[in-house]
């Protein structure tokens, strides 16, 4: 038995600790995520919200913050001009172009230097880039939002086929999946107040995303077991599971593609078998942190959207075991979580294990809320979806509350 | 081993440039540096050559995840005209220790699309999935490799053999029961139902059930097989099959199964039950599953049972 098998508590400090570290530097073993760190910079920036870390966004930490704006702000990569230009963001700094951080007048006054390299961007990038900007309480609308969105556009995969409706991740050769769907939807849903300052969110909007073969896309989905795989034929899985429930919550479509509530019931069936302890991923998988999240996260979201008085709401069977699972998978020592008892603490898996801690409510005031649509801290999800509200005052009413709370 | 420092006299390498306060900075080791200056070199100059594509390579040993090296190798391939007989070799090659990197299951398929379009590269392509499965028979990668061949090469005909096959190896692998759904379903849409009907798939679950009442699967899929009749949407079930009749066979054999102790087979009577409009049992197989068999979940069976009109 190893010291990582016995009960623990949730260690708040060691979690910081392990995540401050995490953020300074990493050792070789991430480099097989050097094309995707700005993946990890986002489950760090968000673990370090849902962790109630205010230390990192706190005023008088805005330079640390600054730092990373900057770090993010350089990975923008935008080709054209114009009404059809596109735009996104890169994971990393391998492809070898100049350091030049993205400022909003740059394009007016001076250009920047043209690239070395043209760069795809990715649109899970593109996903932590805004939600992270976000959080770190950047006005994401001094950014090229038409282009972004240009960008999630020319992803979509429109000839028919069974890919049809489906998105890419960018546009050097990649894979199709539910996965780039929800990213998509999500960037779409984010940057919608930048696009459309008065107008209320539209999840019909056609005019980047066409919606038609997107549902479509969801429904072939749809499996025998009640599930949602995550291509059409393949088996169900948790990460589809979720991917699809939030992109359908955003877009306010989840009765288009589950139209009955017997479908409704073998969706949340297939969500409530998972549960084995802590959550499995697939039928007769062993439990892994990661799905607390994709699986209890869509369960909820199923939940609120069947609506009803708490009782009725869907949720985990037994979440107090799926937490007890959880914190099996704390690391005593370095703080984090790994996917599960005994394996090494992990970015992504810490992350998602928060989630799931914060989702839970088991460790009360001790953490900050997460958005579970999202996935991203509550506040960012806040300020998502308060229709006509500009990013820059909900920023500078949250600037001015937490000097207030400073003082 | 390819000297990469001595393939490029010509050339300066490029270090990275991560800014004056880097994020989450990756101690890379040496040699990636070293390998990674000569590529974004390479990059920049646009130089599409054979040691080019052999400095992809490197990469890629180094990080398979750099999708930017599988696009750069792609497009050396095309300026080179290589042979692509050994592309595939060195994509198995570099799958061998990631069988679940996304890059290399996508330049599979943009290779066999590009330049393989005979019925034998695609059963070659299947031996290699094969193989992959032997090693990891619930790679999810390389089932959904396998569905695309079999869909672009038309290959569905042997296909619920090879299930069948998987399926007898480990009873409990989910992923050959959605395949044997995926295989069974095409071949009925592309050549009629012919041999594959709702009652044969019926009674193949049945059977395996039996093997392992705990084993999920082959109820789940009992269950969707029935489910598709029941909505009339069946695409093995071309109307001959009396529905009714076929539930009231399930539900009997099934019910003999009752004693089991398993939370499967009691599940799966709840649903045929409530189907048949018989509320008393549903609600009292519930309160088992509650009490007794899937305890776990016993408050996602109370709820079923409110809904149902009553509790304890």
């Amino acid at each position: 038995m190893t010291d990582t098998e016995e009960k623990q508590s949730y260690s708040q400090k060691l979690h910081w600790q392990y995540l401050h570290y995490s953020l300074s530097g990493l050792p070789g073993a991430y480099s097989g995520l050097d094309t995707n760190r700005l993946t990890l910079v986002h489950f760090l920036v968000h673990s370090l919200s849902i962790t109630s870390d205010v230390r990192l966004f706190a005023p008088q930490s805005s330079e640390v913050r600054s730092r990373l704006i900057s770090w993010i702000l350089n990975l923008l990569v935008t080709s054209g001009t114009g009404p059809t230009a596109t735009a996104g963001f890169t994971g990393g700094t391998s492809i070898g172009n100049p350091f030049t951080p993205f400022t909003p007048t740059s394009s007016s006054s001076s250009s920047p230097p043209p690239p070395r390299v043209e760069t795809t961007h990715h649109i899970a990038m593109t996903y932590c880039a805004l939600l992270t900007l976000l959080s770190l309480s950047y006005d994401i609308t001094t950014l090229p939002c038409h282009a972004i969105m240009n960008g999630v556009k020319s992803l979509q995969n429109l000839s028919p086929g069974p890919l049809q409706g489906s998105f890419k991740s960018h546009g050097e050769g990649s894979e199709s999946d539910m996965r780039f769907n929800y990213c998509a939807v999500t960037i779409e849903r984010v940057l919608w107040k930048c696009l459309n300052p008065t107008l209320p969110y539209d999840g019909k909007d056609c005019t980047y995303i066409d919606k038609k073969t997107l549902l479509e896309y969801c429904k072939g989905c749809k499996t025998y077991d009640g599930g949602i795989g995550l291509v059409p034929g393949l088996e169900s899985h948790g990460g589809s599971y979720f991917t699809c429930l939030a992109t359908l919550s955003t877009l306010d479509m989840i009765g288009e593609v589950f139209e009955s509530e017997e479908c409704l019931d073998r969706l949340e069936r297939w969500g409530v078998r998972r549960q084995i302890g802590g959550m499995q991923g697939r039928t007769g998988k062993a439990e892994d942190t990661c799905y607390s999240y994709w699986v209890g996260g869509g369960i909820r979201i199923l939940g609120t959207y069947r609506g009803g008085d708490d009782a009725d709401k869907c949720e985990l069977p037994e979440p107090g075991k799926v937490v007890e699972f959880i914190m099996k998978c704390q690391h005593p020592r370095f703080g984090g979580f790994g996917k599960n008892v005994g394996a090494p603490p992990d970015i992504m898996h810490t992350f998602y294990s928060l989630c799931y801690l914060s989702m839970s409510g088991v460790e009360g005031d001790k953490m900050g809320e997460v958005d579970v649509v999202l996935g991203c801290d509550g506040k960012v999800g806040e300020w998502v979806r308060r229709d006509g509200v500009g990013y820059g005052v909900c920023i500078e009413e949250h600037e001015k509350r937490m000097k207030g709370e400073g003082d | 081993m390819f000297d990469v420092q001595a393939a490029f006299p010509d050339i300066e390498p490029i270090p990275q440039d991560d800014g004056p306060h880097p994020i989450c900075a990756i101690q890379y080791p040496a040699h990636f540096n070293m390998v990674m200056g000569y590529f974004r070199a390479c990059l920049a100059t646009e130089e599409l050559s054979e040691r080019t594509l052999r400095l992809t390579a490197e990469v890629i040993d180094t990080n398979p995840a750099n999708y930017t090296a599988w696009h750069c190798r792609r497009k050396c391939l095309a300026a080179l005209r290589k042979g692509l007989a050994e592309e595939m070799e060195f994509t198995t090659e570099a799958g061998g220790d990631n069988p679940k990197n996304y890059q290399i299951w996508y330049h599979r398929r943009a290779i066999l699309d590009e330049h393989f379009g005979k019925k034998e590269d695609g059963e070659e392509e299947l031996l290699y999935v094969d193989k992959v499965l032997e090693e990891d028979a619930k790679n999810y990668h390389a089932w959904s490799h396998r569905q695309y061949i079999i869909e672009k090469f038309e290959l569905w005909d042997g296909e619920v053999a090879y299930v069948e096959k998987k399926i007898d190896s480990d009873i409990r692998n989910n992923s050959a029961w959605n395949q044997r759904w995926f295989a069974v379903h095409l071949k009925a849409s592309k050549d009629g139902g012919g041999k594959y009907s709702a009652r044969g798939e019926v009674d193949y679950a049945l059977e395996i059930a039996r093997k392992d009442f705990h084993n999920e699967s082959p109820f789940r899929y009992l269950l969707g097989i029935l489910q598709e009749c029941w909505c009339g949407e069946s695409k093995v079930n071309e109307g001959e099959e009396d529905v009714k009749k076929l539930t009231g066979e399930v539900r009997e054999k099934l019910a003999e199964m009752k004693d089991q102790g398993s939370s499967h087979v009691h599940t799966a009577l709840v649903d045929i039950a409530t189907k048949e409009g018989d509320k008393e049992e549903a609600k009292r197989l519930c309160e088992e599953l509650r009490d007794k068999l899937d305890v776990i979940r016993a408050k996602y069976w109370e709820k079923q049972i409110q809904k149902m009109g009553g509790g304890k």
